[in-house]
């Protein structure tokens, strides 16, 4: 007696088709697993079993054995324990094999049978859209994640029981999806504010150039001037995100496993700071046989904050450079090589230098030349190139803090970035930032910085790039000589001295 | 890279430092020869503060203009800054190394050696290949103060070598001149203890230029600063005490962009400088 139930791996960002066939022999009682199961899927045994009894069906007395297909695919998780029990079902006569059939199914048992919510489910419904499949059957916790995607069928089972029952025709699928646009247009909770940020002018313009420019930021300040802070009110002065964004986050994050129970769906810009300790693994993705994201995909579509930045190891810091260059990561690993889209802007926070006083004002710093030195290289050219801002954010004096005035809500500067973006996609393209394309004016202007040797013309396409935002967020088609000039306050200033 | 000595009867061996009491031997060289023009001596500490930096690089500027050769010992901080600034004005500059000529030390200086090698001189009374020790830079001060007629020590630790500097050129009978600093700055309590032992207080170039009667005195030098008007209203608001970039826009009452745009080209003319923490000052040369 043999059943088949489809159900799907995840490797990297995609699910992918699985065959679990169970046939009962006769034989000794016994049950196992091949297809390339790793440790992890062959305990679904126990579980089987267990869910199986308590949910007062037969244990079939039988020699068991159960082979996800294809063979040469590694399997991990315990996302199979469903479509097992199921076909351990479908094989001894419990459930109707030709009704499993055209459903992909999915879920982890516990052992009294109830269905706990598993990684991946986005990526389970598009590749069961794709796949031609009739609809899912998930847990009940993953049910409204699986149905983000339009014209599946989704079932969202508690209980083995209910899956049997709804696989047998006596339950019907849900039908009252939430839309993804109703989603987005739900959330309510607005981040932090920018007008918390007490003075730091030049900083919070620098994340009004970030964020209507997609350019990357590097904070200098000694601790406590607010890099943090600041950091932290970046996805708030971000456009929305838009429904295909949700979309590419929540996969991200559903493949990592970080959505909270009944979270159907990413509707902020995500902010991830990874501490500066973090392995190479966990910033750009990694693991042992199947490659899970790392901290850079997880913040795709928002920011990823590294605070303590030239602490991070060298080779998280280099790994860096493809992901700041291209939007997505290659991993690759014994199992398998994927690729994690990683479309972030990154925001980097450093103290002038180890002993964090440099940039105080009131305070000397004292490092060695030295020291100083085997600090500041720990960020490379090649990687510094890729950060278009750097800002000093300098420690505040209470008598400068007295004397400001309130500083601009996040709301207006997000208006603000709203309209450069929306400038930016209607005016023409620039396919080539050189500085012959420039006007006479700033044309001289830059040419005559660039002479001047407190602007190194490593950073000149740099510096164009962000005079072309700036001009954006101005409304302006053409650089003049302001842009350039402004442009040039958010040279590498600490990092080229 | 070619390496020549000069023997103390060598018509290029600076004759002021043939006075000293015990004057090298020999010297090694590499870059151009040396002049007959009057050396000026430069140093200061290594972990020196913009300020101190500003004021030798400025004046390191004003004295090769006015024909001097800078001298001074390649470390970093001061001496970097001041040998920075003859270059800036394609004035001569002479380093001098407490290691053979053909070794860079500091190595972070590596760019600087390699230009006063092509535009100034390198001086060593050490052979090729020795290292930097410790004790090679008490030497080495003596040099610079020996073949200086005048020592200005800009910033200095009061156990700084640049101090050991001063006094050797005291002891030499060369004038020794100290620019001031903030009294409760750890790098001002070196040049105010000169002072207070009889160095000249110095502000400017100028000053050590009319000292050793090389100028006369007429005021007639400063050419008039022509701004634009929003860098004028800018500069306005501007001192030598650096300010946070929203106190000056609040002041001038213009937006924090347009500000960060008028201050680059203010910086770009060489009137403002940026300091730590994104405050900006005028340049020790202006006068607010």
């Amino acid at each position: 007696m043999l059943a088949k139930v489809s159900s799907v791996a995840i490797v990297g960002m995609d699910a992918r088709p699985v065959e679990v066939e169970v046939n009962l022999a006769t034989g000794l009682s016994d049950f196992q697993i091949v297809g390339l199961p790793s440790a992890g899927v062959r305990e679904a045994r126990k579980r089987v079993e267990a869910a199986i009894v308590n949910s007062g069906e037969q244990w079939p007395q039988r020699k068991i054995t159960a082979n996800l297909a294809p063979g040469d695919l590694r399997k991990d998780g315990p996302m199979f324990d469903l479509p097992l029990a199921v076909g351990i079902l479908g094989a001894s006569g419990r459930v109707n094999p030709k009704k499993i059939a055209g459903y992909v199914v999915v879920g982890e048992l516990a052992l009294d049978g109830r269905l706990r919510p598993v990684r991946g489910v986005l990526a389970v419904s598009l590749e069961a859209r794709a796949g031609g499949a009739k609809g899912v059957v998930v847990p009940a916790l993953n049910a409204s994640e699986a149905g983000l995607v339009p014209g599946v069928q989704v079932f969202g089972a508690d209980h083995l029981v209910d899956a049997l029952a709804f696989l047998n025709g006596e339950l019907q699928a849900h039908d009252d999806m939430p839309r993804p646009e109703r989603l987005l247009y739900l959330d309510p909770a607005p981040g932090p504010d920018l007008s918390d940020v007490k003075g730091q002018a030049l900083a919070r313009r620098a994340l009004e150039i970030a964020a209507a420019g997609g350019h990357n930021v590097l904070m200098v300040g000694p601790p406590g001037a607010g890099k943090t802070m600041l950091a932290r009110r970046l996805p708030g002065i971000l456009p929305p995100l838009s429904v295909e964004e949700a979309l590419e986050v929540t996969k991200v994050w559903s493949v990592a496993g970080l959505l909270s129970a009944g979270q159907p769906m990413v509707t902020q810009r995500p902010f991830r700071s990874p501490h500066h300790q973090a392995s190479a693994a966990g910033v750009v993705g990694g693991g042992q046989t199947i490659p899970r994201p790392g901290e850079v995909s997880l913040a795709h579509n928002g920011v990823l904050f590294m605070d303590e930045f030239p602490l991070f190891s060298r080779a998280v810091l280099e790994a860096l450079r493809q992901p700041l260059e291209e939007g997505f990561i290659t991993v690759a690993r014994q199992g398998a090589a994927v690729q994690f889209p990683a479309h972030v802007c990154l925001v980097g926070a450093a103290n002038p230098c180890m002993c964090g006083r440099a940039g105080d004002g009131r305070a000397l710093c004292d490092c060695s030349p030295g020291r100083l030195d085997a600090y500041r290289s720990r960020l490379s050219g090649p990687l510094l190139d890729r950060i278009d801002l750097h800002v000093e954010v300098g420690l505040l004096t209470n008598d400068e803090l007295m004397d400001l005035d309130p500083s601009e809500p996040s709301s207006a500067v997000r208006a603000r970035v709203i309209k450069a973006r929306g400038f930016k996609d209607s005016r023409e393209p620039v396919r080539d930032m050189a500085i012959e394309n420039l006007a006479a004016g700033p044309k001289h202007f830059l040419s005559t910085a660039l002479a001047h040797e407190n602007f190194s013309p490593r950073g000149l396409t740099r510096s164009l790039r962000v005079a072309r935002t700036i001009a954006d967020l101005e409304g302006s088609e053409s650089i003049d000589e302001n842009h350039v000039a402004e442009a040039l306050q958010f040279r590498r200033g600490v990092w080229d001295r | 890279m070619k390496v020549r000595k000069i023997w103390r009867s060598s018509p290029e061996y600076p004759s002021l430092l043939a006075e000293i009491p015990d004057p090298p031997k020999h010297l090694f060289a590499s870059g151009r020869e040396l002049g007959a023009a009057t050396c000026m001596a430069i140093v200061g500490t290594r972990r020196a503060s913009q300020y101190g930096l500003e004021v030798a690089r400025w004046l390191g500027a004003e004295l090769a203009s006015a024909g001097l050769i800078v001298v001074s010992g390649l470390a970093h901080g001061i001496d970097a800054a001041a040998h920075q600034g003859a270059l800036d004005v394609d004035g001569s500059t002479v380093a001098v190394l407490g290691c053979g000529v053909d070794i860079c030390y500091p190595a972070r200086n590596r760019d600087l050696y390699r230009r006063i090698a092509e535009r100034g001189t390198i001086v060593s009374e050490l052979e090729c290949g020795v290292r930097p020790l410790p004790h090679h830079f008490p030497i080495r001060n003596r040099i610079i103060a020996g073949m200086s007629l005048g020592v200005v020590i800009v910033e200095a630790r009061p156990k700084g070598g640049a101090m050991i500097t001063a006094r050797l050129a005291n002891e030499f009978g060369r004038e020794v001149f100290a620019i001031p600093g903030l009294v409760n700055a750890q790098t001002a309590l070196g040049p105010h203890q000169l002072m207070r032992d009889g160095a000249r207080l110095v502000t400017s170039a100028r000053d050590i230029l009319e000292d050793l009667g090389l100028v006369d005195l007429d005021e007639s030098g400063q050419p008039e600063l022509i701004l634009q008007p929003d860098e004028a209203l800018v500069i306005r608001h501007l001192g030598p005490e650096p300010v946070v970039l929203d106190r000056i826009a609040k002041m001038a009452a213009i937006p924090a962009s347009t500000a960060a745009a008028v201050l680059s080209k203010l910086e770009l003319r060489g009137l403002v400088a940026r300091h730590p923490g994104g405050r900006f000052a005028l340049t020790v040369g202006t006068v607010g």
